[in-house]
């Protein structure tokens, strides 16, 4: 599986990610950091468009720029970068919608063999982690890397 | 053959700023409610281990995932099994 991935350019503790969606369509700033949460052992990972002239981010838009599994790749790659610096922490995932949540699982699910090798993943189910299964609908998920 | 581990970074300090700062706030709520309520994954409580295994838990002051655990009880039955198959008086007889 070689997938295209965007360059990043990343804060020096690699918290902050930005990289640039570029299509034909227009080139659209994406933003994804790694956003402290009560629990000191997990980072919610934030992503969607740069609101020009706000630092804010809009993780609800569409943009439709014919880069979705290029966008994606990268986010996960984000995540490798992110776990190998602090590979203790566990990486928060929740969607702003149930879309949203939805694409997380359809993420995580197509690139589950990947994904499995590397990370343990667990998917919450009526108020319950479970180890995540593909394609089972889950509230949101976390994730940590596995100690080699 | 996963790639996702080659992806070409670029430092930016401009960057730093935004690490403190709150994105998606909404998200962040709702990660925060869930981790309130429910925590993290299930941390396991030695159920289904043998005595020893629990004793090795409890010496090294593990507490570890179920992922972890499941790992780590795969390990310890290979472990002691092929130790139980094969060890023999005279694997402790250097010591003697």
């Amino acid at each position: 599986m070689n997938l295209e991935k965007y360059k990043l350019r990343a804060s020096k503790t690699y918290i902050s990610f930005r990289f640039t969606s570029i299509c034909p369509k227009g080139n659209i700033e994406k933003r994804i950091v790694y956003t402290k949460t009560k629990n000191r052992s997990v980072l919610n990972l934030a992503f969607g468009d740069v609101i020009k002239g706000s630092k804010g981010i809009d993780d609800t838009i569409v943009t439709n720029n014919d880069d979705k599994e290029k966008v994606l790749a990268t986010v996960v790659a984000s995540i490798y970068i992110f776990t190998s610096k602090y590979p203790n922490t566990w990486v928060g995932l929740t969607g702003s919608t149930v879309s949203r949540t939805r694409l997380y699982r359809i993420v995580i699910s197509g690139y589950f063999e990947i994904l499995s090798n590397d990370f343990e993943i667990y998917g919450l189910e009526n108020q319950n982690w479970q180890v995540f299964e593909k394609n089972k609908n889950y509230d949101a998920f976390v994730i940590k890397r596995k100690l080699v | 053959m996963n790639n996702f581990k080659e992806i070409e970074v670029e430092i930016d300090e401009r960057l730093d700023i935004e690490d403190n700062q709150v994105f998606a706030p909404k998200k962040l709520a709702k990660m925060n409610a869930i981790l309130e309520k429910v925590g993290l994954p299930n941390q396991n409580k030695g159920e289904n281990l043998t005595p020893l295994q629990k004793e090795l838990l409890q010496t090294f002051a593990l507490n570890p995932t179920d992922m972890q655990m499941q790992e780590l009880k795969a390990f310890l039955e290979k472990m002691f099994n092929k130790n139980v198959e094969k060890t023999t008086e005279k694997d402790f007889a250097h010591a003697q």
